[in-house]
């Protein structure tokens, strides 16, 4: 903790050495969220930006929360205003969200390696993914989400509906998912 | 935040992706270090001291007021021209202002025939006389029995040239009408 405060008052300063370190420390965390919200060449592209705008915004940095949290908040905006410019199709007719039941074998899942897990969720519409993304990982409600994609709670709902159902699908056809 | 506690299977899910890390495409830093400096290059070029702001914003606002005053003058003398021109244009006498109520004041009346249409102005004249090939003699009469008052010469001799002309070509017009039609009468009463 000493040494990410360390880190971010030499960024703060906009040492070169200092933004190396936190380059280092955190590259890997941003890749990530960059890879489930976009495709491997977006991310790519995203991965620079983000860094960026870390570096360029450090001063606004508190330190109230973790690190992790502010840049991964950064990362997860970055990302979303990507989408949003390249006007990607979020909405999708309203479906009445049932209850959703899934009897899956716990087990297969969490076994499986994430990276494996993160190409599945990218095979899902971009809508779908999004959403899925923001509310079961990033830990958003459907209000928060419908804010910040600039779509009706309802939608947020019905979305994650849909992604639910698609990506039991596709771990049911890897055989990683059963029904018991 | 919401709180997926009680399904499990998401709650592990969440755990298990936000724990996903990847590594960065190669160079990736190269890349950024050099817009950061590209960034900081590009803000120093920018930055312009304190005083050379104030002194730019003061020429502006200074350019500002002389061009408003200037062209707000510019204006004024513009407006002035526009008004003598319409006055010289309102001033300048034509026939039918000027010429014709002299010649309708005179003491001798002059009839001019209401068909005949005498227009005169200072830029064009024009005469017209469609219907004198069908005069009846009493028109005739009436016309060649009158004589333009002496009160006319004076007022035409004043008018401008054109003008002038004009008139005097009308009375001469008169004047070989009257004589045309002293020429009938002698001979009709032969």
């Amino acid at each position: 903790m000493n040494e990410a405060a360390d880190v971010i008052a030499l960024c703060k300063q906009h040492n070169a050495k200092g933004q190396q370190q936190l380059y280092q420390l955190y590259s890997r965390l941003v890749m990530g969220v960059c890879v489930r919200y976009c495709n491997r060449a977006d991310a790519e592209d995203m991965f620079q930006e983000v860094f960026i705008k870390i570096f360029q915004n450090i001063h606004q940095y508190r330190g109230d929360g973790a690190i992790e949290g502010w840049i991964r908040r950064i990362a997860v905006n970055a990302c979303l205003q990507h989408l949003k410019m390249n006007k990607l199709n979020m909405s999708i007719d309203l479906v009445a969200e049932g209850d959703v039941h899934i009897h899956e074998n716990e087990n297969a899942v969490t076994k499986m390696a994430t990276k494996e897990l993160v190409t599945i969720i990218n095979q899902l519409p971009v809508g779908y993914k999004t959403v899925f993304n923001l509310y079961v990982v990033e830990g958003f409600t459907h209000k928060e989400i419908g804010e910040m994609l600039g779509v009706s709670e309802g939608t947020s709902k019905s979305q994650l509906y849909h992604a639910k159902t698609m990506l039991k699908e596709l771990l049911y056809q890897k055989n990683i998912y059963r029904y018991e | 935040m919401n709180n997926h506690k009680d399904d499990k299977w998401f709650a592990d899910l969440q755990q298990q992706l936000q724990q996903f890390e990847t590594a960065p495409p190669d160079m990736a830093w190269d890349a950024i270090n050099q817009k950061l400096k590209a960034g900081e290059a590009a803000k120093t070029s920018t930055s312009i001291p304190s005083a050379v702001k104030l002194w730019t914003g003061l020429a502006l606002v200074i350019s500002v007021v002389i061009i408003t005053w200037w062209f707000t003058s510019n204006e004024a003398s513009k407006i002035k021209v526009a008004k003598v021109q319409t006055e010289q244009k309102i001033t300048v006498p034509t026939m039918e202002n000027k010429a014709i109520p002299q010649i309708k004041s005179a003491s001798n009346l002059v009839t001019i025939q209401p068909k005949r249409v005498v227009k005169i102005s200072a830029k064009n004249t024009t005469v017209t006389d469609a219907k004198s090939d069908n005069k009846t003699n009493n028109e005739i009469n009436n016309v060649v029995s009158t004589e333009l008052p002496k009160s006319v010469g004076p007022v035409v001799s004043s008018l401008p040239d054109t003008a002038s002309k004009a008139v005097k070509k009308s009375t001469n017009f008169y004047e070989r009408m009257r004589q045309d039609s002293t020429l009938k009468k002698q001979q009709l009463f032969k």
